[in-house]
């Protein structure tokens, strides 16, 4: 055969050969260029025929020590029930998608790889093409992408502790600022004065309100607002809510109507503060934003199933409403309808969305209907635990008098007609300010100082008639002030004077007191004080100056054997068991109660000489509690007597019984005074 | 435990003070404006009272009076809303239902008939302090 010949023979087969070479080329590179890890093996022994390159890289082996080897040999899958699985869902399938498998490399280390196998017919045999894909830095990146979200939580949470805290400690002053504003209003002001107080009020309220707002919103985000579930009586609870809003609605001449469902249930469990917030907050917006017109309360059960109920409130306004636009953002932080809004109604924005925040907290939910300039309806649901028992004291309705206070202040002791001049060393500004407060209700003159060098000064340069100072100071404190003082006047014969000092301690105890003594301070006071342990002190000082001594009352002892007429009057024992057996604190009450009866019988006959019966009344109503109080219990029964007379203005019965009470003292009088001669 | 002791009558006070001042710190007012100057003092000091006992009938401003202005400054003031804030509790002689209605209403926690004893003036205080005296 001529070469030609065999060449044309041939040339087809080369020409498949060649087609072969290529498909072949084709898909070898295809499989061991692929970037999965690709294991063909046979189904029947397991063994490998085949792997691609990125298996042998990831694996640390090369082809040949695979090949030919099983699967079970290789040990690729250490964990055999996984590996059982694996085999199961093969045969019962013929394909497994995404089973998460430990895989075992060459180095022994595992990894956590997600299997994808199809079988596969080869030679007339069953093979599996498994894809092997290694999802570790899938996880490492889910990981790390819940490390930052939890960072970022944990931030906000951290921010949000950071205004609970900030909001709490900006209250702390402001305790200072309204308080004294407060007391400030007690006091006799001019009308302008009381003018600028009442301005001073009306925005620390303001803020208070702003800084209370604040705090629940924080404390709410950082998850610190927990729920108080008490019993109530809802009814109750609303009107007072209602009640107490009624007197801004009023100043604005709208009406707030107040409706429950007939035969509702009304003593429940639940968190009554927090829905007393809600409902301030809600009808407090309805009054803001309410020109004129009316607003409407109701309370209707929505469903009760068992001790459950869900209870719903609606608060229906004539106000400006909300545009349509708005509806979806009411509740969202910090957005009054517009920011124009909140220079003309003021606020923070953030009321609505405390109370949305308060009614998912307990469990409710809150919607809002509205037509602009038309009014607004805010709708929230809560449910609530009914509750077996009724208190009987609860719903009864008499409404309380609202307090007017009297401006009758206690005075300060004066020296020959001049008020007290006062040097006041405080080197703390707000116990300085409310002592010099208390000084100024007093009537008494003063000079205030900072530190127990500056107290020396003033007090060479000025004529007080007493110190009050703070034990700690910079500079110098209390102590060694006084002991100079101390010791000028000693030196100084010509004058000849002992300044009262009163210390001020912030600590109450004894140690305390002794070195304040001991340094030559004549009294002291623990802070923080009242006005009237001040004045008293300050009364008892200068008492002491006048009579010489302290007013000390000497307990007699032959108070402590019976007398006859005095078991009549006192029932000792009685008394004993009801202050727990206390000898020593008997034998001082029944001191003092016979000391102050005289006084007291004195005042009724002088209320009754005068006509004045409601005094008469109130002399005698206190006298009976003492007597009930010391088991004294005739004198007890006679001042009920004198009451009722007092009451129905009986001055011949009145007079009568108060003789009576008066012999019968005088006769225990007698009797203790004749047996004190003996 | 701050206590704020609010009574008109010499004994009943000294009673009183002398039968809780082992457990805590006792201050003693003699009518009801003094008693809510104290109260807001104590505030304002940072101190404020954990109860108040307090005589329903009193001169210049009654027991009654006492508390509604409280609780108004309360809730107006600092946003403490009732039963929120001081524990309250009354004293008096008086023992008519009337009087114990209208001190529910003036929103007062508790209500104590005298004679006081030291029984059931610690007893009326562990309802609102369990720990009291213990």
């Amino acid at each position: 055969m001529q070469d030609s010949e065999l060449e044309t023979l041939l040339a087809p087969c080369r020409k498949s050969e060649a087609d072969l070479r290529r498909s072949l080329d084709l898909y070898t590179s295809v499989f061991q260029k692929s970037p999965f890890l690709l294991a063909v093996t046979r189904c029947l022994d397991g063994r490998f025929i085949e792997v691609n390159e990125i298996f042998c890289q990831e694996t640390g082996y090369t082809r040949e020590e695979i090949i030919g080897n099983t699967v079970f040999e290789m040990n690729f899958y250490p964990n055999p029930d996984k590996r059982s699985e694996l085999i199961r869902l093969l045969l019962q399938n013929g394909f497994v998608d995404g089973l998460e498998m430990t895989f075992r490399v060459k180095s022994g280390k595992d990894r956590t790889v997600m299997i994808t196998a199809r079988s596969l017919l080869i030679d007339n045999q069953e093979h599996v093409l498994a894809v092997i894909n290694d999802v570790h830095n899938q996880k490492l990146k889910s990981a790390e992408l819940h490390r930052v979200i939890e960072e970022a939580e944990a931030a906000s949470r951290m921010k949000s502790e950071f205004v609970a805290n900030m909001s709490h400690e900006i209250r702390t002053p402001m305790n200072g600022i309204i308080g004294l504003t407060n007391l400030l209003l007690r006091t006799g002001l001019t009308e302008k004065q009381r003018e600028y107080a009442l301005a001073v009020q009306s925005s620390s309220r303001s803020l208070m309100k702003i800084v209370n707002n604040v705090l629940d919103f924080s404390k709410i985000e950082a998850g610190r607002m927990d729920l108080e579930i008490f019993p109530f009586d809802l009814e109750k609870t609303c009107r007072e809510t209602v009640d107490f809003l009624s007197f801004q609605a009023e100043s604005k001449n709208i009406d707030i109507n107040f409706i429950t469902t007939e035969g509702m249930a009304l003593q429940v469990s639940g968190d009554e503060h927090k829905l007393k917030q809600v409902l301030m907050n809600i009808i407090g917006n309805a009054i803001k934003f309410t020109r004129k017109g009316a607003i409407s309360v109701n309370i209707e059960p929505v469903s009760i199933s068992g001790e459950d109920m869900v209870v719903r409130f609606s608060i229906t306004d004539t106000g400006i409403g909300i545009p349509e636009e708005k509806k979806k953002h009411i509740f969202e932080a910090f957005s009054q309808v517009d920011s124009s809004m909140t220079r003309r109604y003021g606020g923070t924005g953030l009321g609505l969305t405390v109370t949305k925040q308060l009614v998912e907290l307990m469990g409710g939910t809150i919607e809002c209907e509205s037509v602009e300039g038309a009014g607004s309806t805010f709708r929230f649901t809560v449910p609530l635990r009914l509750d077996a028992q009724s208190p009987s004291l609860k719903g009864v309705a008499e409404t309380a008098k609202s307090a007017s206070s009297a401006s009758d202040s206690e005075i300060l002791p004066d020296i020959a007609g001049k008020p007290l001049r006062i040097l006041v060393a405080e080197d703390d500004d707000i116990s300085s300010r409310v002592l010099l407060e208390m000084l100024e209700l007093g009537e008494a003159r003063f000079h205030a100082v900072g530190t127990g060098r500056e107290a020396i000064e003033a007090w060479q340069q000025e004529v007080f008639d007493l110190i009050i100072m703070d034990v700690q100071m910079p500079e110098m404190n209390g102590l060694e002030a006084t002991a100079t003082i101390r010791a000028v006047e000693k030196n100084d014969p010509e004058t000849g004077k002992h300044i009262p000092i009163i210390a001020l301690t912030g600590h109450a105890a004894p140690e305390d007191h002794q070195l304040c003594l001991a340094a030559g301070m004549d009294a002291y006071l623990t802070k923080p004080f009242l006005m009237n342990e001040l004045f008293s002190q300050i009364k008892a000082l200068f008492q002491a100056r006048h009579d010489g001594s302290y007013d000390k009352v000497v307990v007699n002892e032959e108070l402590q054997e019976d007398s006859k007429a005095r078991k009549g009057f006192i029932d000792r024992e009685a008394l004993l068991r009801r202050v727990g057996g206390k000898e020593t604190l008997v034998s001082e009450l029944i001191g003092h109660f016979l000391k102050d009866l005289p006084m007291q019988i004195e005042e009724m006959s002088k209320a009754l000489a005068d006509g004045d019966f409601s005094l008469l009344g109130s002399h005698a109503h206190r006298l009976k509690g003492a007597a009930a109080t010391m088991c004294a219990n005739q004198a007890a029964v006679l001042a009920d007597q004198i009451q009722s007379a007092a009451k129905d203005e009986n001055v011949w019965k009145a007079d009568s019984i108060l003789k009576e009470l008066r012999k019968h003292f005088n006769l225990l009088n007698t009797n203790i005074k004749e047996r004190d001669n003996r | 435990m701050k206590i704020l002791i609010v009574e008109d009558d010499f004994t009943c006070r000294m009673m009183m003070q002398r039968l809780l001042e082992p457990y805590g710190k006792c201050d003693v007012v003699i009518n009801g404006k003094e008693a809510v100057e104290a109260f807001i003092i104590g505030i304002v000091e940072g101190k404020p009272y954990d109860l108040i006992l307090l005589d329903i009938m009193m001169p210049e401003m009654d027991g009654q009076e006492v508390v509604t202005e409280v609780r108004r400054i309360e809730e107006e003031e600092w946003g403490i809303i009732y039963p929120k804030g001081i524990k309250i509790i009354m004293t008096t002689a008086l023992d008519d239902p009337k009087n114990v209605v209208t001190a529910f209403k003036s929103l007062c926690d508790a209500y104590l008939v005298k004679p006081i004893t030291e029984e059931n003036l610690i007893t009326a205080i562990r309802e609102f302090f369990p720990d009291f005296g213990r």
